[in-house]
């Protein structure tokens, strides 16, 4: 609330000497820059259109930006490209070393390596020697057939059937 | 304070119509001009609405099939590994070469005919007219190896560009110019599917998941890798490993490919398993191929001659009759049979391989010297059922499941199917087709104490065991007979070709020999000769089988297994006592 008094006191205060200051630094000001920027002001209409320029300002700071992380992202993008390219050819080195590795130590490599080295068995491996065996290993193929008369096998093939504990038993070796 | 008015310029009425009229024309000018505006800007907008609006989808399609590309992430194929985690089957990469004609220059274009040519061994004829048509894209080579890319790529040709291909790779064998195990193996076709073999038979394992992705590309056709969306990561292939001992592989083809060709043989195999476990150990055959190379060969060429082939077995049938009727009590070893060198049943004489008379003869002696009469008189002995019980229990007729690839199998007939003349042939071995792999399994069981152990060459797919399947068949008592009685076959009977030097008494074996049906008629000329036997016999480490198809030596006798396969079997077994450093088990009994 207002009062009398208060609006008494704002009346003395503006005839006071600091009052005159005040009013020598608002006449220092240049009145063609002061006149320039009501122009301006009033041109542009800033006071009714200042925050659609603010907001197409940020919409095209955005812009910028968006575009130099796109320019930096593609620019990234091609380094991990080359970088993956790189790790392919790796890979493929890797492989290859593995392979190799393994021609090295096949069955076939070492034939070969022993062979060049002049290591190979000179002698082929023999049966066992000095030890009597009840088993001739010398013997004919089946042993001593069984012979008999030819009436014997002529009955035999008519029968044509087992003969169970007929004949001499023999020991199975 | 209001501003004063400025006043306009008093005039008369007819100067006020004049300028009226002055300012009609120009009125009208800026209307043509507003209007003439309004239409060039119209029809620009016009065109944009079409082009942003009507066309969008299509065009946006158009751009998407251009600039963005759905990529294939490859997974990478798993290795093979033998017993010992040596590779068998590996990956590496190679390469396709292209050339650009467009975008070289004709002052460059000597240099990379000649680059080309030099390096690739092309024609440069043919690179200089690529080069003179002016194409966009064009094939020099496929699967360049990388040491040659690797030259291309320091020599720095325009036009020319290099592309990854994975390529599957397998190390060299025992038969010159042959990978190794390749009729086990297999191969990878250009599309990347395994075919024969484990790499069909676990090409579901092997393979794993290619994954996928899209991704922009630049004008230039590069990728911009920034811009990969939706994308599933490839799922690498498991690796597996066998049972297979890659030393006595090599030892294994090699010794075949000496049998086949010292006897003039159409072809030859071995098979060798671990008593035990049931692992395979040695699968080789001959002829083979190059698995590096499979475009070079016919389908029937890459066809496993082991698990693909059914054949006649012959007289190592007769392990299986013989064991069948002494676990079913109907006889022992030491049972005797009267043979005359020649028996009749329906009607049909069956003949022993000699048709010697034999006289009065233990079931040993049969076995020993291989007589068909013997092996008929044991299945009639048995009976009908329990023969064919233990033809189905020893695993004929079933397929193995071995993980070999494809595997040949023929049912056994129905109980009521068998005349008596099919079960007394059968019971040596003719009229009953088998696979290899089953022969060999059936005596392994024989070998491991009567239990039948399921053939595998699969040890480990990634870090998880493969479990075969056991079952017994005989008991250990009649696995124990039957080893002794097989003994006596290389100690005294027709086995004595293989004989192991210092196992000759610790070694089981028995020869086979059956004649080849060639349009539906035995043939007097063509046999499948075969040796089979576990060593050493009082603790069997392995069970081999040989088997060789169409031996040409001028005669039956000399066609015989005991000729043929037994030699090869020794070398083999030679070959594996030196590998695994066996020793014999039993030594040869003191004389009284």
């Amino acid at each position: 609330m207002v009062t009398s008094r208060i609006l008494t006191r704002r009346r003395i205060q503006t005839g006071r000497p600091g009052h005159a200051g005040v009013r020598s630094r608002q006449s220092a000001r240049p009145a063609l820059i002061q006149f320039a920027s009501g122009a301006a002001i009033r041109r542009l209409r800033l006071r009714t259109m200042g925050r659609v320029y603010l907001a197409g300002a940020v919409v095209v700071l955005l812009t910028l930006a968006y575009l130099v992380l796109g320019a930096g992202t593609t620019g990234a993008s091609y380094v991990l490209d080359g970088l993956q390219t790189q790790n392919q050819q790796l890979q493929a080195d890797h492989g290859q070393l593995v392979y190799e590795s393994a021609m090295m130590h096949t069955p076939q490599r070492r034939q070969q390596e022993a062979q060049q080295e002049q290591m190979v068995p000179d002698q082929p491996a023999g049966y066992l020697t000095g030890k009597a065996s009840p088993i001739n290993l010398d013997a004919p193929i089946g042993g001593a057939r069984a012979t008999g008369p030819s009436w014997w096998s002529f009955l035999g093939g008519v029968v044509g059937s087992v003969i169970q504990g007929a004949g001499p038993q023999r020991e199975a070796a | 304070m209001a501003r004063p008015l400025r006043r306009r310029p008093s005039g008369s009425s007819a100067a006020r119509a004049a300028v009226k009229k002055n300012r009609e024309p120009s009125r009208m000018r800026a209307l043509i001009l507003l209007a003439g505006a309004v239409l060039l800007a119209s029809t620009v907008w016009g065109k944009l609405v079409y082009w942003q609006v009507w066309q969008h989808n299509r065009l946006s399609t158009l751009a998407n099939i251009q600039h963005v590309d759905s990529i294939t992430l490859p997974a990478t194929r798993g290795v093979i590994y033998d017993d010992e985690g040596r590779p068998l089957a590996l990956n590496t990469t190679v390469y396709d070469v292209t050339l650009s004609p467009q975008t070289v220059l004709p002052s460059q274009r000597s240099e990379v005919g000649s680059g080309l040519a030099t390096v690739l061994g092309v024609s440069a004829d043919t690179i200089q007219k690529e080069l003179a048509s002016g194409r966009v894209f064009y094939y020099i080579a496929h699967r360049v190896p990388m040491s040659q890319a690797q030259q291309l790529q320091r020599m720095g040709l325009p036009g020319v560009a290099l592309q990854g291909v994975p390529q599957r790779v397998y190390v060299p064998g025992g038969i010159d110019g042959d990978t190794l195990a390749a009729n086990l193996l297999g191969f990878v076709d250009y599309s990347g599917e395994g075919d024969r073999g484990v790499e069909q038979d676990y090409n579901s394992k092997l393979a794993g998941v290619n994954g996928e992705a899209t991704l922009y590309r630049d004008s230039e056709g590069q990728p911009i890798a920034a811009t990969m969306q939706n994308q599933r990561k490839p799922v690498n292939g498991t690796s597996v490993t066998l049972t297979l001992d890659s030393d006595l592989q090599y030892e294994a083809e090699q010794a075949v490919e000496q049998d086949v060709k010292l006897n003039h043989a159409q072809s030859g195999s071995a098979i060798i398993m671990d008593t035990h476990t049931g692992g395979i150990v040695g699968y080789a055959s001959y002829p083979s191929y190059n698995a590096n190379n499979f475009y070079d060969y016919s389908a029937s060429q890459t066809q496993d001659g082991i698990a693909s082939n059914l054949y006649e077995p012959g007289s190592v049938m007769k392990v299986v009759t013989m064991a069948g009727a002494i676990n079913a009590g109907a006889m022992s070893p030491n049972t005797v049979i009267y043979d005359p060198g020649y028996t009749t049943v329906q009607g049909q004489e069956i003949h022993d391989w000699d048709d010697a008379y034999m006289g009065n003869i233990t079931m040993t002696k049969v076995l020993e010297e291989s007589l068909n009469v013997g092996a008929i008189k044991a299945e009639q002995l048995e009976g009908k059922s329990n023969f064919l019980h233990y033809l189905q229990a020893f695993g004929f007729g079933e397929p193995t499941d071995a993980g070999v690839g494809e595997e040949a199998n023929v049912p056994l007939p129905a109980a009521s199917q068998w005349s008596p003349i099919q079960l007394a042939t059968a019971s040596f071995g003719q009229g009953v087709d088998v696979n290899m792999i089953q022969m060999v399994a059936a005596i392994n069981a024989i070998a491991n104490g009567g239990v039948y152990v399921q053939p595998h060459v699969i040890d480990k797919v990634g870090n998880k065991p493969f479990v075969p399947q056991e079952r017994r068949v005989v008991s250990a008592q009649t696995a124990a007979l039957i080893n002794q009685m097989m003994r006596s076959v290389v100690q005294h009977g027709s086995g004595y070709m293989a004989r192991v030097p210092g196992f000759q008494l610790d070694e089981a074996g028995k020869t086979g020999q059956s004649q080849i049906p060639i349009n539906g008629q035995y043939s007097l000329q063509w046999y499948w000769a075969s040796y089979v036997g576990f060593m050493p016999a009082s603790n069997p480490q392995f069970t081999m089988l040989i088997n060789v198809t169409r031996p040409n030596n001028g005669s039956i006798l000399a066609n015989d297994g005991y000729i043929v396969a037994g030699p090869t079997w020794a070398k083999i077994a030679e070959d594996i006592v030196r590998l695994w450093h066996l020793t014999p088990s039993s030594l040869p009994p003191t004389p009284n």
